[in-house]
């Protein structure tokens, strides 16, 4: 499970460096995701420009994480490729996460030129 | 003169045990396959989806994780339908079950499901699923229309 993690001020972006997000990962995903807030981070942007595809075992795991960062922090999403986005849209979990566009849209103005 | 013979149509068949790794390398041969092939090429999300699904509820409850179960795909074209057969010999399989509606944001955070997406998911995206099973394995038959006005 191969993930980057870039800080834009308050900001965690972690991008997942992966084509799939299948059974296979869901695990290690998580645990890989965990580390990541275990170690400080408050506001979570998950970048899934590089994910091709996501099973349902994914998008749980997605949720689960969602769970895991609590209501005290925050989760968000960026860069849904079309196959992942009709999986977050069918099974309507697109209504339950804050999705962002691009990498761009999530982060704050004056960070922008950064990226 | 003979007529020449039509061109056959295409077929993908793969045997292989009950990994969830092996699962993610058939699913990549057979995108690979089917964006080969105009006609098929704009169904690979919906097959790919609905195939990952299938296979890792064999793998998950047919075999109980266990890596030794065989599992066999077959994905054949008719003249406007795309048939895939998924065929193990693990625990008989229950029946499909009925189709649910998913909930959105209106539950609780903490009642989210992290799960029970996978039938779900299979059934929204295909035209017909059958369940063809006899008393030494399970199969089930998953169509999806692919007729040229889709393609």
């Amino acid at each position: 499970m191969e993930i980057s993690v870039d800080q834009y001020g308050h900001k965690t972006v972690v991008k997942l460096r992966e084509n799939r997000l299948d059974a296979a990962m869901a695990v290690r995903f998580k645990d890989a995701l965990k580390t990541v807030v275990d170690d400080g981070a408050e506001f979570m942007i998950l970048d899934m420009s590089d994910v091709g595809f996501m099973d349902s075992s994914g998008l749980g795991a997605v949720v689960a994480h969602m769970k895991y960062m609590g209501t005290e922090r925050n989760f968000e999403i960026a860069n849904l490729t079309p196959t992942v986005e009709k999986v977050f849209k069918l099974t309507r979990m697109d209504s339950v996460f804050k999705i962002h566009k691009s990498i761009a849209d999530a982060i704050p103005e004056d960070l922008k030129n950064a990226i | 003169m003979n007529e020449p013979s039509p061109a056959p149509e295409p077929i993908f068949l793969r045997q292989f045990k009950s990994e969830q790794e092996n699962v993610s390398n058939i699913l990549s041969e057979l995108d690979l396959w089917m964006s080969g092939d105009a006609r098929l090429k704009s169904h690979c999300e919906d097959v790919a989806i609905v195939l990952a699904e299938t296979l890792n509820n064999v793998v998950e409850h047919a075999y109980k994780g266990s890596a030794k179960g065989d599992i066999s795909l077959f994905v054949g074209v008719d003249t406007d339908q795309l048939c895939c057969e998924v065929r193990d010999f693990g625990e008989k399989f229950p029946g499909i079950p009925h189709p649910q509606e998913m909930s959105g944001p209106e539950q609780n955070f903490e009642d989210l499901p992290e799960g029970g997406f996978g039938w779900f998911l299979i059934q929204s995206l295909t035209t017909k699923i059958e369940s063809v099973s006899d008393d030494d394995s399970n199969c089930i038959r998953l169509i999806f229309d692919c007729s040229p006005k889709d393609s």
